[in-house]
C-alpha cells in the first residue's frame, strides 16, 4: 500500500512521484488504509461506550457503569496516542493543515451555498475544510476529556493503583469535573452531527470509504483536486 | 437552569462538583437543531451539489 501523504491545499501540492499519492487500484482509489479505518472504528466503539456509560445513567438507566467507563477511557487514550504518533511520523500533517486555500474555498463555498455566486467552490485536497474543522474540534474535546479523565482515574481503585482523592484540592477537582462534563457533552453533540452526515445520501460514498477503504476514480475526480491530492502511483508503500 | 452542580462540605462551604447534567440536553438539542436546519436547507435552498456542477470551476 502506498502511504497517503496527501496535501490538502495548504502549501505546495504533494508530488505523486514522492509517494504523496493515493493508491490507484484499477477504478478504485485507496482513501483510507486499513490501519486508519481500524483506528476510526475502534475509536468510535470506545467513544460510544464512553458516551453511553456517561449519559445513560443520567437519563435514568441505572447500571454499574464506572468500570466499563474507565476501561473504555484507557482504551481510547491508547488509540489516541497511537493516532498521534502515526499522524506525526507516518502521515502527511499537511493533509489536515489549514491554509489559505481552505479560507478561499470556504468563502467560495459560503457564497455558492447562499446562492450569491453561481460558481461552485474549487475542489479540495484529500480533506475538505468541514472535515478538517470537525477533526480538530473533536480532537480538542477528546483531548480535554482524556486529560481530565486520566486525572479522575486517580480517584478510583484500579488494578494499577489505589485511589488518592487528595492529589488535587477540592476546587481543582471541581474544575476537572466541569471540563470533563463539558467535553463529554460536546462529544455527544458532535457524534450526532457526525452520524447525520455519515448517513446523508450524498455522503454515503465517504462513509463507504471509511468501511471499505476506497473511492471510485469518478468520485476522486468529481470531489477532489488531483493537484492537491494526486492519484497516479501504484506501488506498495506501507 | 443551573450551570453547575455544587454541594457543601463539612464546613458548609460550597464545593463545585461538576457541570449541570441538564446541559447535556442543551447540547443534544443544539445538535438536533443543527441536523434539522441543515436537512431543511438541503431540501429547499441549497444549490445542486452534483459533481458535474462542482467541477465547472476547475
Amino acid at each position: 500500500m502506498v502511504e497517503d501523504r496527501s496535501d490538502a491545499g495548504s502549501p505546495a501540492p504533494a508530488d505523486a512521484a514522492s509517494g504523496d499519492a493515493p493508491l490507484v487500484q484499477g477504478e478504485r482509489i485507496a482513501r483510507h488504509k486499513l490501519t486508519d479505518r481500524a483506528f476510526h472504528w475502534l475509536n468510535a466503539i470506545a467513544t460510544l461506550t464512553l458516551v453511553a456509560t456517561s449519559f445513560l445513567p443520567i437519563a435514568g438507566i441505572k447500571f454499574d457503569w464506572i468500570m466499563i467507563h474507565w476501561i473504555a477511557g484507557v482504551v481510547l487514550t491508547g488509540l489516541v496516542l497511537f493516532h498521534i504518533v502515526r499522524a506525526l511520523g507516518w502521515q502527511d500533517r499537511r493533509a489536515m493543515g489549514l491554509g489559505r486555500a481552505d479560507l478561499k474555498g470556504a468563502v467560495q463555498g459560503l457564497r455558492w451555498g447562499a446562492r450569491l455566486s453561481r460558481q461552485p467552490p474549487a475542489r479540495p485536497g484529500k480533506y475538505p475544510l468541514p472535515q478538517k474543522l470537525f477533526h480538530h474540534g473533536m480532537a480538542l474535546v477528546i483531548l480535554v476529556a482524556i486529560g481530565t479523565g486520566l486525572l479522575m482515574l486517580l480517584k478510583i481503585d484500579t488494578p494499577f493503583w489505589g485511589r488518592d482523592p487528595y492529589i488535587l484540592s477540592g476546587y481543582t477537582w471541581g474544575i476537572v469535573y466541569v471540563l470533563h462534563g463539558l467535553s463529554a457533552m460536546a462529544v455527544l453533540a458532535m457524534v450526532v452531527v457526525h452520524v447525520y452526515f455519515a448517513v446523508r445520501p450524498e455522503k454515503l460514498w465517504i462513509t463507504r470509504s471509511m468501511i471499505a477503504g476506497w473511492i471510485t476514480r469518478k468520485e476522486y475526480e468529481d470531489h477532489f483536486d488531483p493537484e492537491l491530492w494526486r492519484a497516479g502511483r501504484e506501488s506498495d508503500g506501507s | 437552569m443551573e450551570l453547575f452542580r455544587v454541594t457543601k462540605n463539612a464546613w458548609g462551604q460550597e464545593i463545585l462538583v461538576g457541570i449541570s447534567w441538564d446541559l447535556a440536553w442543551v447540547f443534544l438539542g443544539a445538535a438536533g437543531l443543527f441536523v434539522v436546519l441543515h436537512a431543511i436547507y438541503k431540501l429547499t435552498i441549497a444549490p445542486d451539489s452534483a459533481p458535474d456542477r462542482r467541477a465547472k470551476r476547475d
